[in-house]
């Protein structure tokens, strides 16, 4: 019944030392001495979760509150649900080992669709009521938060409180106001509506929504307290926002084994795929002065021997030139290593990749997304074929013999032509490699091409768009690998089964909501590893709750049409977004917010630093 | 260049941390700690360090012991303190100093292990002649006369004490439950097990 039954047995499962916490630099408070308890859990196993910067920033600004007590939760693996079965133990905290019921507050980062089973699946081995109807006074508030949130309809039901934006100060506040709940000992309802009144909250249960056929007919809220649109929060100053100095340093090797600052939040270029490009906006930067001492000090702090700069396009920080040369003053003597992803082929420069990948060359990756210029400029992605070309000529001049190529299959207004030329691309970037003077003799090039499917998100110009059906899908896969002709070219496509899904989750309702509980009854869990997922499962639930999948996934909704999540204010506007769709029907792109500002409607949020005073 | 032992014990819930993990961990504790330490040549370094042979996950220990090498001027003393502030308290460090032996010479070591059987029983059982203890290896299986492998068999605080050997010959607690099982009828599921004392060929507490 509790962890000590556990513990007996724990070397029985795989990888013991994630389950049971302390940590280099974990928090371990005293529950009689802490007023608010929070469980901060992640839909994903330890070393997926523990890779994520986002809770290491939550954990420690929460616990930098001496009234809370807040413990890290992870999904746990098949073999140890199986233990905690066997002993009849429910799901429980790493710090003090607490049943996750017993927590006031339990948290989920929502990063991904496909993790939405495993969060209920692990409400139900926290043994917390899956329905948020169903919870009473004695049972946690379940709060959501993380670029899914902005449309978690399809679990609405299931969660009491989504925070809509960044949660540095939102999470404050939402734990004061728990805090003021307790001491006055105002019951569930009561606490739900005072929450109502806090920015970038959302209470799903305050709002009634409406179908007509496939489509919402309307959003009302149903208290008084709740706003007819609920607005996202920022942090508008990212110099004054908190950030750890130091963090958890598991003892296990995870998928991101280093530090990491976050240069910048947002991002200037407005693909018209991408979801985080406009969830985030306004674009806004920290000072390289506040980068190099948070980086310094987290350095010290962890021990860490490689240093990441974060952000969703590393090269269009400002200052990168001079920070990265800051940086590398005091950390190359310590023998840390930078590492820049998210750099972009059209400023990429082999000069500050020589700079910064001194002692490990690791091989070059690209994303041009789409193969023909056409399709680039319909999905904005403002990169040519001559900034691909001088991209990896220069990396085969120094020395790099293998390249990774990112692109989507897909896309909207994509032709068959569009398709072949990634094929071309690739091909190339072979010739390229053998045209090289620099390159290394007798070795040969190794390129590899990714292809993903196409999955439209709400809040992107693209949330209008149908996905390809699956047959489509199957022969667009096939038509581009008639065109690999050389055997130095890989393909791989993407599971497009799971993007399918995605889509449907992605741009889902609350008509979700049954097949969700449908799914965790089945044993829906960790979908996110391939081998845990299947589309016929999905297929088969869907077909029992009298669903068609398609309704979601591969629907073209009108501009004019109510969409599922027309309730949520990001910032940016439907008129911006509709602009920008129009663009990409006759292959237009766009300025990016640095060259001018569109007046996409995030200026109103504050802090942009493009953003155009109107 | 200076050798450094550094001794430490690993309790509680760091006995599920594996040796792997453990040397990671201790790399990147020397690092907070700034100590200024050898690192290997070549295209990928990492600290120069030397560790007992590993310790069977799920057990704990009160005498582990690491070697590196300092490249500075800083005391042997000074390093037990600077590594303890950085570690965890069930990763303690409890003492470093410059090592006059070898890793390699620990000859024999005493484990005391708790589990819900009669310990004396045990003891006695381990104390009569001709039990054998079973060792499967990569080799084959082999099989131990404990009388002459067991140094010691004795309760002390309500726990078995046994003291076996390490090196070339070495056997693990596990062995000697499982012949407490197999001859002993002991029936024991799970057991506990701290690492207590290292010793030399000669007898002596090993440093």
């Amino acid at each position: 019944m509790a962890y000590s039954d556990i513990e007996k047995r724990l070397t029985e499962v795989k990888k013991p030392s994630r389950y049971c916490g302390g940590e280099v630099n974990s928090v371990i408070k005293d529950p009689a001495k802490t007023e608010v308890s929070y469980a901060f859990c992640f839909p994903d196993l330890y070393e997926v979760g523990m890779s994520h910067i986002g809770m290491k920033i939550l954990y420690s600004a929460a616990n930098r509150l001496d009234f809370v007590r807040c413990e890290r939760v992870f999904a746990p693996d098949r073999d140890m649900i199986e233990l905690m079965r066997e002993t009849d133990t429910p799901l429980f905290s790493l710090e003090n080992k607490l049943p996750v019921a017993s927590f006031d507050l339990v948290g989920f980062s929502l990063q991904y669709e496909l993790s939405y089973t495993t969060v209920l699946q692990m409400l139900k081995l926290a043994r917390i009521p899956l329905y948020a109807r169903d919870r009473g006074d004695g049972d946690p508030l379940v709060i959501v938060g993380g670029p899914c949130s902005y449309n978690s309809e399809p679990i609405a039901d299931f969660v009491d409180l989504v925070v809509l934006g960044e949660g540095e100060e939102v999470g404050d506040e939402t734990l004061e106001l728990i805090r003021e709940c307790k001491r006055e000992g105002c019951g569930r309802a009561e606490t739900l509506r005072r929450f109502a009144g806090l920015k970038g909250i959302y209470v799903p249960s305050f709002y009634d929504v409406e179908y007509d056929g496939v489509k919402v007919k309307s959003i009302t809220p149903n208290r008084p307290e709740a706003p007819a649109r609920i607005r996202k929060r920022i942090i508008e100053d990212l110099d004054k926002a908190f950030y750890p100095e130091s963090y958890v340093v598991p003892y296990g090797e995870i998928v991101h084994d280093r530090a990491s600052v976050e240069v910048q939040r947002g991002c200037i270029r407005g693909c018209r795929f991408c979801q985080a490009g406009f969830i985030y906006r306004p674009f806004r930067t920290k000072s390289a002065a506040t980068l190099n001492a948070t980086a310094k000090t987290l350095c010290e702090n962890t021990g860490y021997d490689e240093l990441s700069l974060l952000s969703l396009s590393t090269s269009d920080y400002p200052e990168l030139s001079g920070l990265v040369d800051d940086l590398n003053a005091w950390a190359e003597p310590k023998g840390i290593n930078l590492a820049l992803p998210s750099l972009r082929v059209d400023n990429f420069s082999i000069e500050l990749m020589k700079r910064v990948q001194k002692l490990r060359k690791s091989g070059l990756t690209l994303a041009p997304e789409a193969g023909s210029e056409r399709m680039r400029n319909v999905i904005n992605k403002n990169v040519h074929e001559a900034d691909i070309m001088r991209a990896v000529n220069a990396a085969f001049g120094g020395g790099f013999t293998s390249v990774k190529l990112y692109f989507m299959l897909g896309l909207p207004f994509e032709t068959d032509e569009d398709i072949i030329a990634i094929a071309d691309t690739a091909q190339k970037v072979v010739d390229a490699y053998y045209a090289s003077e620099g390159r290394q003799k007798g070795k040969s090039v190794s390129v590899s091409l990714s292809v993903a499917a196409f999955v439209p998100k709400p809040f992107t110009p693209f949330q209008y768009v149908p996905q390809d059906t699956a047959e489509e899908h199957a022969r667009k896969q096939k038509l581009l690998r008639e065109h690999v002709r050389s055997n130095k070219i890989k393909l791989s496509t993407h599971d497009a089964d799971t993007s399918y899904i995605e889509a449907v989750l992605a741009r889902g309702d609350r008509r979700l909501v049954p097949a969700m509980a449908l799914a965790v009854e089945r044993g829906a869990y960790l979908e996110g590893w391939s081998e845990n997922f299947s589309l016929d499962f999905w297929k088969e639930i869907f077909a029992e709750c009298g669903l068609n999948g398609d309704d979601y996934a591969c629907r073209e909704r009108g501009t004019d049409e109510l969409l599922p999540w027309s309730h949520i204010d990001i910032g940016v506007t439907d008129r911006f977004f509709i602009s920008e769709y129009e663009k990409a029907k006759c292959a237009a792109a766009s300025p990016n917010c640095a060259e001018k500002c569109l007046g996409c409607g995030a200026a109103s949020l504050g802090g942009g630093r493009y953003c155009a005073k109107r | 260049m200076r050798n450094v032992r550094v001794r430490y014990e690993k309790t509680g819930d760091a006995r599920f941390v594996s040796h792997l993990d453990l040397v990671r961990t201790f790399a990147r504790a020397v690092r907070r700690a700034d100590l200024n330490v050898y690192y290997t040549e070549g295209f990928n370094p990492h600290i120069k360090m030397n560790f007992l042979p590993p310790l069977s996950l799920g057990y704990e220990s009160l005498c582990e012991a690491f070697d590196m090498r300092l490249i500075d001027e800083t005391p042997c003393a000074d390093v037990a303190p600077r590594l303890r502030a950085v570690l965890p308290e069930l990763l303690r460090v409890t003492d470093a100093y410059e090592p006059e032996t070898e890793l390699t010479d620990v000859a024999f070591v005493r484990y005391a292990l708790r589990f819900d059987a009669d310990v004396n029983a045990a003891a006695a059982t381990l104390g009569r002649e001709g039990l054998t203890i079973e060792k499967k290896t990569k080799r084959g299986q082999i099989t131990v006369d404990a009388h002459s492998a067991l140094r010691e068999a004795e309760v002390a605080d309500g726990a078995l004490e046994i003291v076996l050997p390490m090196g070339e010959a070495s056997l693990n607690p596990r062995h000697v439950v499982e012949a407490l099982n197999t001859y002993g009828g002991f029936g024991i599921e799970d057991f506990r097990c701290v690492r207590k004392q290292l010793y030399a060929a000669d007898g002596s507490v090993f440093r």
